[in-house]
């Protein structure tokens, strides 16, 4: 990647004279060099008397001497700072303060950079070296809260990918994706993101908008990370880095769970309630009665896991040549009893570039290779599990008390429900999650090499060719177990799997740049082919035998799958930047797309954008605190195409199996019904932005507003059932539009020798369905999608109160013929008399509707403390974990919220009685309390501090530079929500429903930085 | 020299660019593009067999259908922590509930499969012409038979007969549908698979030939028997029982018990089979619960775990099944062969005393515990879920009693009650045919229903002869119902149908809903 740096700042020169003297012959002089940022004593600093190879160096004080002739020019040098010449008069001190380099922001926008002033779309710059204060196996995770209109959310697995939304959602979701493109060192990533190593990290930009995506087009509707790799500087000495870092992680947050006696108290109140006879298990009169079984299932499904991380890195350059070399190994082990979730990757990177004459090349490659234990629902397997299980962390909370978590009787010797004993469908996590054994292993190779050839003055040849190859074998293997009622495993399983993906892209791209007098214009055309071919063989074998071998050679029956998914992109792409005297900046792109997602007739498409900035600081008067103000605007269209491929080919499942008595006969039929005529979808962006810098850059401002567009948008629609399709029909139908003001700023103030950095941010996203095609509306987990509303708002019934008496049931609408006093009354907003479905209403926003963030670092002496915290609000969430743990009827355990339940004797509560059946239906989607609670929050994400050792104790070490730190991550939530992550992954036409995320751990870790 | 290289560039760029664009066409290598099927003999018959598999997902016999019938009768109730399960009993299922959708997806995947078959298998090419006609005469029972279901249990359905063609055809309308409507249709479907099917698979020339599973022109004068008793036309009914009953290709199992078997040998040798799901006992890794259909598919009936206490135990017998299996002996004085294929409980005296293969005890059952028996593995144990039970859909025991019913009703008691006799005596019951024949109607019906809930108990008939014998609407009769299944107490008269599934009113803005949506 070219990389050009531009001097902002002249030189700045403060020479003070203190003393005079006079003297014929030699002068000595003596002084101090300092840092002007920080005021520093520069330790190492180079005083050359220009023209001779008479020289010295500052001590550790930065203090230094020596003598040269009156008259003479001294050069003061230090590296990282602007090199400064003084002509000595009859001074006998010369203090020194150097100015510290400061390069122009420069930004990569995809086939080159651009300086950050320049830019006319909407481009974040994520700040990585705060950013690289966090753990994580992932990058995305680390950017969560710092930037502005980019929101993150996750899971606490090891090795979990999380959601990245940028400026909102606009797409339904069915079908269609609506994850950003990430493009690492130029190259659009087919595959996921998680597999690049964080510590590899350079920079990272994040375009928002058509003006600065469209050179990416084809994939960058969701918007497009970008992401550039370390790599060695010309001209800087060999170093050696190395970073450490370990740590432990806990589950913070415990949820408060009945205990055995709570568990059996409310299990047979609502049995009785029903007129029922209590379960032999909680029936103190019944033999098989449960008294010395108290299971924490918490304590026995947690524990505490680790983070421990090892990056040595190798760089250096000579005039003509850079290199690079990154060794990186990750250990993250999860905080679930058992075989997982935990992810181990190793990493390689090696790149070079090298400059002969005119041409330029240079490769990056990188390889990984990770082993995870993923959790078994999370992998490509399934593995069958009765009754739709939720995920394990609701499972590990709804598990009944009453339940051993080690039963030596049953095979496999973990405790489980016995369906007569407990009737629960209690599934033994710690248990499950032990015997089932899921492993992922990924071998990844991501290779580019370039060549850069000057073909003429100002214009320039690339080419780019890259290779992108994954490997992964799954494993899963559930061995015979009986972990009881619902849960027995008759047969050993083992699923084996290998997943084959590659990718090639081939760019060729001309660019030319020249300028004429005031006009600056760059010029670039560019073509782009990038294949994917992606093919997933898997078998599954059963009936394996005790002592297990785990190999598909010892099972003795199989089932195959094969599956190929190729795909193409052809685009051509032109873009001009053009810039009259530093002051008046236009940005042009247009591309024309194909995809071999659609038919010929509907392949192509053309997608154009422009982006205009008015450098007001150059062109108007400004008071001096401002030195740089910007308004800039954009718009575009963009091209999406994130949905399956051959969605628009109608075909054969020629796999319908039957049997006649007489073998499996294969039947033919079309199984789904397709749109031949589906096309790309639109996504329209328009922004008008303002960036400003004062005081000489202490404080940088940028707000900008949003409005976007998508149009024909691609969803698998969800037809009527009586077509007999069994997918929904992949259309373009509807259109989204996301809206909101982004606010971020950089405030660098000082306190007496204290360097603050003060870097909050703020977002809004205003999502609005302009259209949804022939529906009218969509729904989600207790939610739904209508015209002039977000997507996913929550839907279900108004809550009004419980009933205290049958009087109060029989004057209000009816609901059911056993609604006894304690149940809900719900509110009948049509008035027919009758809670039916036609009372449903929308209940409030599932998706957060601003979020924020805000990053404190300050500087003192040799210490340096971070916090970061960031946070959401304006959603309700639908609680799946909350509402699994409070069920009006049910075996499995409760909330301690569920003690407050209706009695005729406790009727001054919100918690309607427990009854079997729950013939009221009081767990349908509502909003009682409880059922949708607030999403706001703000989380301490990380509390880092820093110390640098002083120069000192590095010289005896041959060190240049060594920091330890401590970090705490996770520190504190502040929330109202009772669930463990407020921030979840969901899906999106019910993003404010938890359907029970893995707890975020709290990390606690010591690490190290040190340079060589 | 630099317009060398830019005309060498522009050569290179202008290949690429179509070399590029050719690479965009990419079919799909997993499966076959629908133009080039229905192209030969194996294809034809291909497209036929595709509909069959619907019989065995989720939706139709593999558990929702059998479960909503048998569990809104009143031999049975439910004790499962599902709603979805507990509430069809009660008549308390909400539209929004998601089986309602399984069971109305799965009619409308075999109506779906049928219309392409019907409108495809005439053209294609180089079929064998009584071949041809009896793949037909299959498409036209099989979609005959998912819309009885469908309008037995929904009333008013949308009447789907051809592939929808474009996304006008997507949403299609039942307002103006009335049950009537879908009953001349089965009966017109029905008369053309009449005419179409042979009468058995044994002896043909054609690769059906031997496939004992598939439509039977029996099959079809059953279910058109069916139909017309199903209105109260019992002339008619009679005159296709009477086709069935003189085809001489049934006759009535030894033993009832080799009728719930997952033994493919006793199955297969069963001659009062008629139409049937088949269920094996394959240990595939893909559940055949629905989704798109794979080689990877079992085909194991989920009816199983679901009734079977040693495993998910959703529902148990009543006390009045319990009661009423238990009433008549055989001549040898010994419990009704038919409650020990029905039920299981622990019965010392007649020499049973295991469950799922082990001693009673050993299960931790009380003694006087009584459970499901019928298609559910508690004679062997075996695994629950490759259960190869395979399910009835018409039997020969059936037609005989819908046949007896037919003729009473007709005035011809005495060929009625030898009938019902025919019955009883493969159970070993004494010969009071005598005394059947001398009873009047009222009292022959009222023998009938005993012997049908003796033979057919959760089978899935007894909430359709209650119903169509009127008792909903009869105040003395529901009270039995609900004395004999307390899940009656909350029945409502708008409930004789299952709602209309909410989310498929969503989708299609010309679907009405029917009574129970109210």
């Amino acid at each position: 990647m070219k990389e050009r740096s531009y001097l902002k700042h002249s030189l700045v020169c403060l020479v003070l004279l203190l003393t005079a003297s006079l003297s014929y012959g030699q002068l000595s002089i003596r002084g101090k060099i300092s840092s002007a940022d920080t005021s520093e004593p520069l330790t190492g600093a180079n005083i050359l008397e220009v023209g001779t190879s008479n020289g010295a160096v500052s001590d550790l004080d930065g203090n230094y001497s020596i003598t040269v002739a009156p008259g003479a020019v001294l050069a003061f040098s230090y590296i990282g700072f602007n090199r400064q010449e003084i002509t000595v008069s009859d001074q006998a001190e010369i203090n020194v303060l150097l100015q510290p380099i400061v390069l122009d922001e420069v930004v990569v926008v995809g086939y080159g950079t651009q300086r950050k002033e320049d830019l006319t779309g909407a481009v974040s710059v994520v700040n990585t070296k705060e950013m690289s204060k966090q753990a994580s196996n992932d990058v995305t995770q680390m950017m969560q809260g710092r930037v502005a209109g980019v929101s993150i959310t996750s899971d606490g697995q090891p090795g979990a990918t999380p959601s990245v939304r940028v400026r909102g959602v606009s797409t339904f979701g069915l079908g269609a994706g609506a994850e950003p493109l990430y493009v690492v060192d130029g190259f659009p990533l087919a595959g996921g993101i998680r597999d690049i190593n964080p510590n590899d990290i350079e920079s990272i930009q994040v375009l928002k908008d058509a003006t600065s995506g469209a050179i990416y087009g084809n994939r960058a509707a969701n918007g497009v990370v970008i992401i550039t790799t370390k790599s060695g500087k010309r001209l800087e000495k060999f170093s050696v880095s190395l970073s450490a870092y370990a740590g432990i992680q806990t589950v913070p947050q415990r949820i408060t769970l009945l205990d055995r006696t709570g568990y059996q108290q409310i299990n047979t109140e609502l049995l009785a309630n029903a007129g029922q006879n209590p379960v032999p298990g909680n029936d103190p009169s019944s033999p098989d009665y449960i008294r010395n079984i108290d299971t924490d299932w918490q304590d026995a499904g947690y524990k505490d896991g680790s983070i421990q991380n090892y990056n040595l890195n190798f760089s250096g350059g000579s005039a003509k040549t850079s290199y690079f070399i990154s060794l990186d190994y990750l250990d993250n082990v999860g905080t679930l009893v058992g075989s997982g979730p935990d992810y181990k990757r190793y990493s390689l990177r090696v790149n070079s570039d090298t400059e002969l004459g005119r041409l330029r090349i240079g490769e990056n490659v990188y390889f990984m290779r990770s082993d995870e234990n993923p959790l078994f629902y999370t992998g490509p397997f399934t593995l069958f599990l009765p009754g739709g299980r939720p995920t394990l962390v609701n499972d590990l909370l709804q598990a009944a008390p009453t339940i051993p978590v080690y039963d030596e009787s049953r095979e496999g010797g973990f405790g489980g429900a016995d369906a007569v004993v407990h009737q629960s469908i209690t599934l033994n996590v710690p248990g499950f999650n032990s015997l089932v054994q899921n492993s992922t292993q990924v071998n990844r190779l991501l290779a580019n090499v370039f060549g850069e050839l000057d073909l003429a003055k100002g214009l320039k040849y690339k080419l780019n060719l890259q290779y992108d190859n994954t490997d992964i074998t799954d494993q899963l293997f559930a061995p015979q177990y009986d972990l009881g009622y619902f849960f027995p495993r008759p047969v050993a399983e083992l699923q084996v799997g290998d997943r084959s993906s590659n990718s090639f892209l081939i760019e060729n791209t001309l660019t030319y740049k020249n300028t004429f007098g005031k006009h600056d214009l760059t010029l670039l055309a560019g073509q782009s082919f990038q294949e994917f071919n992606f093919r997933q063989v898997a078998a599954v074998g059963s009936g394996l035998e005790k002592p297990y071998i785990l190999t598909l050679s010892s099972a003795s029956n199989f089932s195959v799958v094969d599956i190929q998914q190729p795909a193409a992109l052809a685009s051509y792409l032109g873009r001009v930047n053009y810039s009259f005297d530093d002051r008046y900046l236009l940005t042009f792109n247009i591309r024309n797309d194909g995809s071999s997602r659609f038919r010929a007739e509907d392949r192509f498409a053309f997608f154009p954008s422009v982006g205009v900035a008015w450098k007001v600081h150059n062109d108007l008067d400004l008071p001096q605190a401002v030195s740089e103000l910007k308004l800039r605007g954009g718009y575009g269209q963009l091209g999406n195409q994130e949905i399956g491929n051959f969605r628009y080919q109608s075909t054969i499942n020629r796999s319908i199996p039957y049997e006649f008595g007489t073998g499996r006969v294969l039947g033919g039929a079309t199984t789904i019904l397709v749109d031949p005529a589906i096309t790309w979808e639109t996504r329209i962006t328009r922004n008008v932005a303002v960036d400003a810098s004062l005081w000489s850059g202490k404080l940088e401002f940028t707000a900008e507003y949003y409005s976007n567009t998508s149009e024909d948008v691609l969803i698998d629609l969800p037809i009527p059932l009586s077509n007999g399709s069994l997918a929904g029909l992949t259309t373009n139908a509807g259109s989204i539009k996301n809206s909101g003001i982004e606010l971020s700023a950089n405030w660098r103030p000082r306190i007496g020798s204290m360097l603050l950095s003060i870097s909050p941010n703020f977002y809004t996203v205003k999502n609005e369905v302009l259209d949804i095609g022939p529906l009218e509306f969509i729904s989600g987990a207790g939610a739904r999608t209508e015209v002039g509303g977000a997507v996913g708002r929550h839907f279900g019934w108004v809550y009004d109160g419980i009933f205290q008496n049958q009087a109060e049931i029989d004057g209000a609408a009816f609901q059911n013929a056993n609604t006894r006093p304690g149940d809900i009354r719900f509110v009948d907003s049509n008035n027919d008399g009758e809670i039916t479905e036609a009372d449903r209403q929308y209940l409030g926003q599932g998706m957060p509707t601003y979020y924020f963030g805000l990053n404190l670092v300050a500087n003192f002496k040799n210490f340096d403390l971070t916090i970061f915290g960031q946070g959401s609000g304006g959603n309700l969430i639908n609680s799946n974990l909350y509402r699994g743990l409070m069920p009006t009827s049910g075996y499995t355990n409760w909330h301690e919220d569920i003690l407050q339940r209706w009695t005729p004797s406790n009727t001054n509560t919100d918690v309607p009685r427990v009854v079997w059946n729950d013939p009221n239906n009081n767990q349908r989607d509502s909003d009682r309390p409880g059922w949708l609670q607030k999403g706001d929050y703000f989380r301490i994400q990380t509390i880092s501090l820093g110390y640098t050792l002083p120069a000192t104790l590095l010289s005896g070490l041959k060190m240049e530079s060594a920091r330890i730190y401590f970090t705490m991550q996770n520190v504190y939530t502040f929330m109202a929500y009772k669930g463990y992550n407020p921030d979840f992954q969901a899906g999106i036409l019910n993003p404010g429903f938890d359907f029970g995320t893995f707890p975020r751990p709290r990390t606690s870790m010591l690490g190290v930085q040190i340079k060589f | 020299m630099i317009k060398i290289h830019k005309i060498l560039l522009l050569v290179l760029f202008l290949a690429g660019v179509n070399a590029c664009n050719d690479r965009l066409e990419i079919t799909d290598p997993n499966r076959l593009s629908s133009e080039q099927y229905y192209a030969n003999q194996d294809q034809a018959v291909a497209a036929i067999d595709a509909i069959y598999n619907a019989l065995i997902i989720d939706g139709m016999y593999q558990r929702i259908t059998p479960v909503y019938n048998d569990s809104r009768g009143d031999e049975m109730s439910s004790r499962s922590p599902w709603p979805f399960l507990t509430g069809l009993g009660t008549f308390t299922i909400p539209a929004t509930d998601g089986a309602l959708e399984i069971f109305w997806a799965g009619h409308y995947i075999m109506i779906s499969r049928a219309n392409q078959a019907l409108e495809h298998v005439p053209d294609v090419p180089d079929v064998d012409a009584g071949l041809r006609e009896r793949l037909l005469g299959q498409a036209y029972f099989l979609r005959a038979l998912a819309y009885f279901n469908l309008t037995s249990n929904l009333d008013n359905v949308p009447l789907i007969l051809e592939v929808p063609k474009g996304s006008e055809s997507f949403y299609p309308s039942n307002a103006n549908v009335r049950q009537e409507m879908i009953y001349e249709q089965v009966q017109s479907d029905l008369e053309n698979a009449i005419s179409r099917l042979p009468a058995n698979y044994t002896s043909l020339s054609g690769p059906d030939n031997g496939q004992v599973g598939r439509a039977t022109k029996g099959a079809a004068l059953s279910l058109l028997g069916k139909l017309y008793l199903y209105q109260g036309n019992y002339a008619k009914a009679a005159e296709y029982f009477a086709q069935v009953v003189n085809s001489g290709e049934y006759s009535l199992a030894t033993n009832y018990a080799d009728l719930f078997t997952q033994d493919p040998s006793v199955e297969r040798s069963n001659p009062g089979k008629i139409f049937w799901a088949e269920f094996t006992t394959s240990t595939n890794s893909d559940f055949n619960w629905g989704g798109d259909p794979s080689v990877n598919w079992r085909q194991f009936l989920a009816l199983t775990p679901t009734y079977s206490v040693g495993d998910f135990f959703d529902f148990y017998p009543t006390r009045f099944l319990y009661e009423e299996m238990r009433k008549e002996r055989t001549i040898d004085g010994k419990l009704d062969p038919r409650y020990h294929a029905t039920i299981l409980s622990y019965e010392p005296t007649e020499g049973y005393t295991t469950a799922y293969g082990v001693p009673w005890a050993n299960r931790g059952f009380a003694e006087d515990a009584f459970f499901i028996k019928k298609y559910t593995n508690a004679a062997d144990g075996s695994d629950a879920f490759t259960s190869g039970f395979n399910y009835h859909i018409i039997r020969y025991a059936d037609v005989l009693l819908m046949y007896a019913e037919s003729l009473a009703n007709t005035g011809n008691i005495a060929q009625a009650a030898s009938l019902v006799q025919q019955v009883r005596d493969r159970a070993t019951l004494p010969d009071r045919e005598t005394e059947f024949a001398g009873y009047n109607l009222q009292q022959f019906m009222t023998q009938l229903e005993h012997e049908r809930i003796m033979e057919l108990a959760i089978e899935g008939s007894r909430w359709h002869d209650v119903k169509r014998w009127g008792y909903l609407q009869n105040a003395g009769k529901l009270d039995e119902l609900k004395a004999h299944d307390f899940e009656f107490n909350t029945f409502t008269s708008n409930r004789e149908y299952i709602p209309i599934p909410q989310t498929e009113l969503d989708r299609n803005p010309n679907l009405v809903g029917n009574g129970a949506n109210q």
